[in-house]
């Protein structure tokens, strides 16, 4: 692998009807890697997707691939590849034309075309469908002809933008995992862009959590899910609970008074940010009074809800466990926010 | 239900094939009938004799000659001007888009002899009364409205992403409107294709004014016909009139047919 990073954005800023919808991003990729721009819709992640696919110019700032700049190029001359949210295949055209067509612009000889589109097409496992027409096949076939329409052409970088976002929920998590191989396998830069966190944490390397045209927080999956930077982070990325304390050197009092003990937080008024899977339930008398309110069983595990010091806690437990009544609950870790939601402290 | 359903759509269809092809059927006889008085249902006598007057006179197949020319150069044209305005009014948004769209479909909306008399006398002084080019420029104004907005529906039907996939696929802008824009927006084009031909065809009355006495297409000539010669005359000149919509609508049967039109308009 080279060491020249595969993708970097340099204080890219977009404005569109008056509202700044890319703040001065910068972004690093390296070669090789798959990250996702995550965030909820209108955070600018799709702006910024199609800005590296040369669809749209930044106001301000430099785009680089593999050293070089792009920013300037138009979208044919940029060694980008991009697969649409809604596929966007030429439905006159069969899946092998759908393929070859950028190779034919490219004037590569038929001969070649047909061994490109082959190998391209068997990756993603679609070989039987060369002569059906994008009308003809599935939606989840359709993903994949146009992944297999963008990866023929090698680019440096390839660019998904919320490909998944059109296909069910169990063919979803299947797509999801065939891109990540087919993505490994090639070792193509890519960039995912999804609105989905599960689907972040699942597929990329790294994950940059974009807010209000801004990156809160780029990271592995496991410190953005386990020590968010941002209480907006700690909030879109799995499921949080939120408590409000006033932390002293005697311990945080909850807002009924409750006092409790977390170790590592800072004093003053904080948020208290805790996973559901954090909150432990023990016996009564054995942690701090708790009360169950509701008890949802999740299959897989159950959703209880507590009522601690004057608010109320998600607790992911065992299914086997039937909580009910007065209990306790102990918590194993949490990360604290100043109220106002900047700066993490773990 | 289900048998009085039926019921009604068959009297229905039967309903619209003696409108529709009673009247066909009837001039397709009458352009061979000899003897031919009521309360018969056949003509008495058979006879070729009218056609023999239709083509032996140089006047009726100079005009069928002229009709041969105008129409398919009409339409040529009316795609040369219309197609990139239809792709304009589709894809970008530029001062006067709305008026320009409404402001041709409003010319069709009132009678068009007003119009023509209006053209007429500017004709007069550019000297295009009576002339060739006249009468193209007259035959192109019935068109426009078909050959713009029927286009521009089927441009605006495509999603920019495919345009934008080609793009990132290497293609310049030329080749991504004739290999993605233009073929996707086919069917609806054909249709335009086909209304402006038939409407280019069929004019009549701004031909009249503009092309008389030295240009006369078939319609114009099928005026003067009326007047001076028996009706088989006319029934002749009717069914040669016809020939250019079934041989249009045949050659692009399978397309309507198997959907691709429908498709177009969203229709199935």
């Amino acid at each position: 692998m080279t060491d020249a990073p595969g993708l970097s954005l340099r204080g890219i800023t977009k404005t569109l009807g008056g509202r700044k919808i890319v703040d001065n991003l910068d972004l690093d990729v390296n070669a090789g890697e798959l990250i996702c721009l995550l965030g909820p819709s209108g955070c600018g992640k799709s702006t910024t997707l199609r800005m590296i696919g040369g669809f749209m110019n930044p106001d301000a700032g430099t785009i680089a691939v593999r050293d070089r700049d792009v920013t300037a190029l138009s979208p044919e001359r940029r060694p980008t590849g991009m697969v649409f949210q809604n596929y966007a295949l030429w439905p006159h055209m069969t899946v092998f034309q759908n393929v070859a067509f950028g190779l034919q612009v490219r004037g590569l000889s038929k001969a070649e075309i047909r061994e490109k589109v082959e190998t391209a097409v068997e990756l993603v496992g679609l070989s039987h469908h060369l002569r059906s027409r994008p009308g003809q096949i599935s939606g989840g076939e359709q993903q994949r002809a146009a992944l297999a329409r963008s990866i023929v052409l090698e680019p440096d970088v390839l660019l998904l933008d919320e490909p998944l976002s059109n296909l069910d929920a169990k063919l979803r998590v299947r797509v999801r995992d065939e891109i990540r191989e087919i993505q490994r396998r090639s070792g193509i830069t890519t960039v995912f862009v999804t609105h989905d966190q599960e689907e972040a944490l699942a597929i990329a390397d790294r994950i940059a959590v974009m807010n209000a045209g801004r990156i809160e927080q780029y990271d592995a999956p496991d410190p953005v899910y386990r020590q968010p930077a941002t209480r907006f982070v700690a909030n879109f990325v799995g499921t949080m609970n939120f408590l409000d304390a006033q932390v002293t050197s005697a311990g945080c009092a909850l807002r009924d008074g409750t006092v409790i003990q977390v170790p590592g937080v800072r004093q003053g008024t904080r948020v208290l940010a805790i996973r559901p899977e954090d909150v432990r339930l023990v016996e009564h008398g054995q942690g701090i009074p708790a009360r169950v309110v509701r008890d949802v069983p999740l299959g897989h595990y159950r959703d209880v809800t507590v009522s601690v010091g004057g608010q109320e806690l998600h607790a992911f437990t065992p299914s086997t466990a039937r909580p009910a009544g007065e209990v306790a609950v102990v918590f194993e870790r949490a990360v604290d926010f100043a109220p106002d939601g900047e700066t993490a402290h773990v | 239900m289900s048998l009085v359903w039926k019921t009604t759509r068959t009297l229905a269809a039967l309903l619209l094939l003696f409108f529709v092809v009673g009247p066909l059927l009837w001039l397709g006889v009458l352009a061979f009938a000899g003897d031919w008085r009521s309360p018969d249902l056949l003509p008495s006598t058979w006879t070729l004799q009218w056609w023999d007057t239709v083509f032996s006179d140089s006047r009726f197949l100079d005009s069928v000659v002229l009709s041969f020319t105008t129409a398919p150069l009409v339409t040529f044209i009316s795609m040369a001007i219309c197609l990139p305005a239809a792709y304009a009014f589709a894809r970008f948004d530029f001062p006067g888009r709305q008026f320009f769209l409404i402001g041709i479909f409003a010319t069709n909306a009132f009678p068009r002899f007003g119009l023509f008399i209006a053209m007429a006398s500017l004709f007069y002084t550019l000297d295009l009364m009576n002339s060739f080019a006249g009468v193209i420029i007259v035959q192109l104004v019935g068109t426009i409205v078909f050959m713009t907005w029927i286009p521009a529906a089927a441009f605006a039907a495509i999603p920019r992403s495919v345009e934008e996939a080609a793009r990132d696929a290497g293609a310049g802008a030329l080749r991504v409107f004739f290999r993605i824009t233009l073929p996707m927006a086919a069917p609806g084009i054909i249709v335009a294709v086909i209304l402006s031909f038939l409407a280019a065809f069929d004019e009549a009355q701004g031909t009249f004014l503009v092309g008389n006495p030295d240009y006369v297409t078939m319609p114009t000539q099928m005026y003067q016909l009326i007047g001076h010669y028996p009706r088989q005359v006319s029934a002749v000149f009717s069914v040669l009139l016809s020939i250019p919509s079934v041989v249009l609508l045949l050659l692009v049967r399978k397309r309507v047919t198997g959907g691709a039109v429908a498709e177009g308009f969203q229709l199935r």
